[in-house]
């Protein structure tokens, strides 16, 4: 038993040492989205791709949803060819979990077009990345790497007024590495309600 | 039977009652403005607060407010000639919630701001604050808004039951201390070394909590303790994963006893070109 703990531990310790980082491999993926669809993040290598971290009942994802900015910025990057998952690590009983199913007719109704839609109740993929906040946004680029782990923009608040005065970090990060251009700006912090792990 | 169904009437009536008295405030906050005189003469200043009650379970941000969330806002409609100085922020306590380090308020907390008349004041002022905040609970976040009113009339000052409560909430705002001097330093990559140095015993550091006013400057889930003797005191403190060089300024608040105090540092400027004509030395 002690032995386990301590492997345990050892594990823990592991993966917080291997956060992901700018320019290192991209934390793994292997999950089904709630379509069924299996997505792994190897086979999805030569392919830019967006992680969202998402809670529809926090009132920073409701504004850039209601507002429809990430809609556009999720439309735009499918016309790119970008892979766009939207994650949901809300555990069972915090704000914002829902059921695949119910993932799916939220997300419809709130505008999203992302590719993906993953429930990840118990948290893996969330803590392999170190997402802290709803929205907290990520971009893999084609070679597997880190590319981005920051905000979606520069203004912290839950006003949808402030998105067209703010500087869209993220979505000149994508823009960026879809022109092989250097990403400004790579690690910043986000803003967002904690994710409710 | 008709008996059983009139006591379960009662019962889901008395629950919904019970229900209805719990029904979450709006943003997990009730909020007041609260006055330490109802009248002010022509000219003079009458001190305030907003008091905010916070749902159990939930709580709002400082100015600083940690790895997540936003600190409360405060904006004024004043008639023509009124004026607010800025409002007071208490000294914060330290919370993890939903994994993340936050500093800010639970329960009752007063937020002071001292206005002042305009010398031809006369009859009645009608005054507006509209706040804005976030509450988050380990559970979930919910922003809060409120449009507060105040009325004051022309006239002597007059205590309200409420005045000694303003008084005590002025004294939980930080000051800016004299007598104390801050120096920041890097030490290696990833770690700040703090200095403060002071010949005053009452600012002594040790045991208080200590917060940042500067963002993305020390790790938010790291407690600043001091440790030293003989009037200087010093931390070592971990950088925060966002600090973005150089070192440029840093403000502290110390939650002292019996004050909280706040003292601050900034780099001292780049050494001035030969042939520059502007007077740095005018910096202070």
């Amino acid at each position: 038993m002690k032995s386990i703990l301590r492997f345990a531990a050892v594990a823990a310790t592991f993966a917080i040492l291997h956060a992901a980082e700018i320019g290192q491999p991209a934390p793994a993926i292997s999950a089904k989205d709630t379509k069924g669809m299996s997505i792994d993040l190897a086979a999805l290598k030569g392919k830019v791709v967006v992680l969202e971290w998402i809670n529809f009942d926090c009132p920073f994802v409701k504004k850039h949803y209601a507002s429809g900015n990430l809609p556009k910025l999720q439309q735009s990057a499918a016309a790119k060819e970008v892979v766009w998952i939207s994650v949901n690590s809300s555990a069972e009983g915090k704000q914002g979990h829902l059921a695949a199913a119910d993932l799916e007719t939220r997300a419809a109704t709130e505008g999203s077009k992302a590719a993906h839609l993953l429930v990840d109740a118990d948290g893996t993929v969330g803590k392999a990345y170190g997402a802290k906040v709803t929205p907290h946004l990520f971009i893999i680029g084609k070679d597997g790497k880190l590319a981005y782990d920051g905000a979606i923009d520069s203004k912290a608040s839950t006003d949808a007024k402030d998105i067209a005065s703010a500087v869209p970090l993220f979505a000149n990060a994508l823009d960026a590495l879809i022109a092989d251009k250097e990403v400004a700006d790579a690690k910043n912090k986000p803003y967002g309600c904690g994710v409710k792990y | 039977m008709l008996r059983c169904l009139a006591f379960s009437t009662v019962l889901s009536l008395a629950f919904s009652a019970a229900l209805h008295a719990r029904t979450p405030l709006p943003g997990h906050a009730e909020l007041r403005w609260i006055s330490a005189s109802r009248s002010c003469p022509p000219g003079g200043s009458v001190d305030t607060a907003v008091r905010m009650t916070i749902d159990p379970g939930w709580h709002t941000y400082w100015l600083h407010p940690g790895e997540a969330g936003l600190p409360v806002e405060f904006s004024w409609t004043l008639p023509d000639g009124w004026s607010a100085e800025p409002v007071g922020h208490p000294v914060p306590e330290r919370f993890v919630s939903a994994g993340l380090t936050g500093f800010g308020y639970s329960g009752v907390v007063c937020f002071p701001v001292r206005l002042t008349a305009p010398r031809g004041f006369t009859g009645e002022a009608r005054l507006e604050a509209n706040v804005t905040w976030l509450a988050c609970s380990d559970a979930g976040c919910v922003p809060g808004e409120r449009l507060l009113p105040l009325v004051l009339t022309a006239g002597e000052p007059s205590a309200t039951p409420e005045a000694a409560q303003i008084d005590a909430a002025r004294r939980t705002i930080p000051s800016p201390a004299k007598g104390v001097a801050l120096e920041v330093v890097m030490e290696g990559e990833d770690a700040l070394r703090l200095t403060l140095t002071t010949a005053d015993p009452a600012l002594d550091p040790a045991g208080a909590a200590v917060f940042s006013l500067t963002p993305k400057l020390i790790d938010p889930s790291t407690e600043i303790r001091f440790s030293g003797k003989d009037g200087r005191w010093s931390a070592r403190v971990p950088l925060c994963d966002y600090f973005a060089p150089p070192l440029r300024e840093c403000t502290l608040v110390i939650a002292g006893r019996p004050r909280p105090w706040q003292v601050g540092w900034q780099a001292p400027p780049p050494p001035e070109k030969s042939n520059s004509t502007n007077g740095a030395s005018s910096a202070k």
